[in-house]
């Protein structure tokens, strides 16, 4: 088990203050620039002002940090348990086709015309049950006699996968006329972040904190392999269903409200394990942090850097993501 | 059918020369614009081959289709075509392939509305339609003189232009599309202009910033959500104000003379903005 490069309550205080600083820069930052003293006093002055600018910072820049935040605590905790559950440096929270099965979802929905039905859920609802069918049908395929072979179960996830990408594909191709905003979708956005998508996240965020804190025993003893844990008392067929249904509710949640966004999910949990530790009641807290920081990050990039346009943040989190990462590995190997 | 000029040498929007023996009796229209085009100039009997897409005027739907944007090469060969009809950008990933089959091609590639004159004076001059493809074109050249002749307007309206409405981003007409050029010979001003060429993503708060008069969309008004509901999009003096515009996408971003009708509407739109 990799051993932590600082204590937890450093680990906890630069986490807090990376958030704060991180939060901060991103109300400051996007197509117009918003002094801290402005922020500050918009803040204070309340949501209810019909002043530009606090509508700016209010619907439109607060609900997108609170959204990018939550999207980036899910992915990484989704992350976590499929990496702990898989014992695969590569697993990340699409390998088991979720990401996939949301993408089919929306494209059809998109292509349906299905963008402006129930208040602009249309889209979200139809990703998030089809992402949830699609690992249901993995688990199905991938169960023999109620055991889960944990290479069997990432193996299939892979191949329904790709046969769900060539279903998005084939809608594509047959789509024409609304192909880009269909793109736009499946590279991950915030763009469309309000209020109440940040209420129906929540309660998922705080599951999956929840959650993976419960499971942290048995991921923990899972690491030494699935017969250790098992003489460790750890019930591990129990735990595979449990860590697989709590890891793709989490992943539909986040993609069904912001498009597949990769990357987060695969290296958050690795940067969290090297540099705050291995163990998984602590990485609870650390990869959620760690998550929600570079998502929030990505997406104050998003939507400044190209302003008055915006670039899709899954383009961001790969582009800042793996230098640091590499950088990380790099290190270690030396070390 | 007026023959005379042929043999004749035309030159497409890449200034490459095609020599036309006599008017072609079997053309191949890869976009719908240009089968609205041909169709419009008189040339609607010479063509033997459309897309999916061209559905306007009703004659085009009944002709035999040789794809959609993605053009089926080896049914446009079936089709014998003695002129293929092509978009520079729409067809990009084609023109090397039906060049290769030494198809006689014209490639077009209009992202103005001077382009759209160009585009129908060309096909005229291909098809030996001259005289009606002058007076299309004329018209679309009258509409910007009369607009240097006429005095300044007092007001002009901010107009935004957008594919869709919800989710956001909105996709918007910045520059190099013929809605651009509308707005302004309509009177108004293009308010994502400078942000980027075609259709693009424009950030809500660059739209809540510079805030639209205007808002005019191509969703049917049916599928149109109430914006006045929404969070972000209720402060915009456009949906506050009551100047939310439901068009007919196809007046709009098709090279074609019904782009006349679209600016007639764009003109009344403003109008009314105008007169506040």
């Amino acid at each position: 088990m990799i051993k932590p490069r600082i204590r937890w309550w450093s680990a906890a205080a630069l986490l807090t203050l990376l958030g704060v600083i991180t939060a901060m820069t991103a109300m400051c930052l996007g197509s117009e620039w918003l002094s801290p003293q402005r922020v500050w006093y918009l803040l204070q002055a309340g949501s209810q002002s019909d002043d530009g600018a606090s509508v700016i910072l209010w619907q439109l820049r607060l609900p997108r940090i609170a959204l990018a935040a939550l999207v980036g605590v899910l992915l990484s905790i989704s992350g976590v348990i499929l990496q702990g559950l898989l014992r695969n440096d590569l697993a990340d929270p699409y390998t088991i086709g979720v990401s996939s099965g949301a993408a089919l979802g929306a494209s059809a929905a998109v292509l349906a015309g299905w963008e402006a039905r129930w208040h602009g859920f249309g889209v979200p609802l139809a990703a998030f049950v089809c992402a949830i069918l699609a690992t249901m049908l993995v688990l199905l395929v991938a169960r023999r006699n109620g055991v889960l072979r944990v290479s069997v179960f990432l193996l299939t996830g892979i191949v329904v996968g790709s046969f769900m990408w060539a279903g998005v594909t084939l809608m594509l191709t047959l789509a024409g006329a609304d192909v880009a905003r269909v793109l736009f979708w499946l590279m991950g956005s915030f763009a469309d972040a309000e209020w109440t998508r940040v209420r129906l996240l929540l309660p998922f965020a705080v599951v999956a904190v929840a959650g993976l804190r419960a499971m942290a025993y048995g991921l923990n003893a899972f690491a030494l392999g699935e017969e250790s844990a098992a003489h460790l008392g750890v019930e591990v067929e129990r735990l595979k269903r449990w860590a697989i249904v709590l890891a793709a509710l989490c992943t539909a949640a986040a993609v069904s409200v912001s498009g597949i966004i990769g990357f987060v999910g695969l290296v958050v949990p690795h940067i969290a394990r090297r540099l705050f530790g291995a163990d998984h009641r602590h990485l609870v807290l650390s990869a959620a942090a760690l998550g929600a920081i570079l998502m929030v990050w990505a997406d104050t990039l998003a939507r400044s850097v190209a302003r008055p346009t915006e670039i899709p943040v899954g383009v961001i989190t790969a582009l800042i993501g793996s230098p640091f990462f590499i950088t990380l590995l790099r290190r270690e190997r030396l070390s | 059918m007026p023959a005379g000029g042929f043999p004749r040498r035309v030159a497409d929007f890449r200034a490459k020369s095609l020599w036309l023996q006599k008017p072609p009796q079997r053309i191949v229209s890869l976009t719908p614009g240009t089968t609205e085009v041909l169709f419009a100039i008189g040339a609607g009997k010479q063509v033997v081959g459309v897309t999916h897409y061209c559905d306007y005027p009703p004659e085009a739907k009944r002709l035999p289709k040789v794809g959609d944007v993605r053009v089926n090469v080896e049914a446009v060969v079936a089709r014998q075509p003695d002129l293929v009809v092509a978009d520079g950008l729409l067809n990009r990933r084609f023109i090397p392939t039906l060049e290769r089959l030494k198809l006689p091609l014209l490639v077009v590639e209009p992202k103005s509305w001077r382009d759209v004159a160009r585009l129908i004076r060309l096909l005229a001059q291909a098809t030996g339609h001259d005289q009606k493809g002058d007076a299309l074109a004329r018209a679309f050249e009258q509409s910007e003189r009369s607009l240097r002749s006429a005095p300044a307007p007092a007001i002009r309206p901010s107009v935004l232009f957008t594919l869709n409405v919800h989710p956001l981003p909105m996709w918007v007409a910045g520059r190099d599309v013929f809605v651009d050029d509308m707005i302004r010979l309509a009177g108004g001003r293009n308010i994502a202009a400078d942000g980027g060429v075609n259709y693009y993503p424009l950030s809500a708060e660059a739209i809540l910033q510079r805030n639209p008069d205007i808002l005019i969309t191509t969703v049917p008004q049916d599928r149109l959500p109430p914006l006045h509901e929404h969070p972000v999009l209720k402060q915009l003096t456009a949906v506050r104000e009551h100047r939310v515009y439901s068009v007919d996408a196809n007046l709009f971003v098709r090279p074609t003379p019904r782009l006349l009708q679209g600016l007639q509407v764009l003109k009344t739109i403003i109008a009314e903005a105008q007169r506040g």
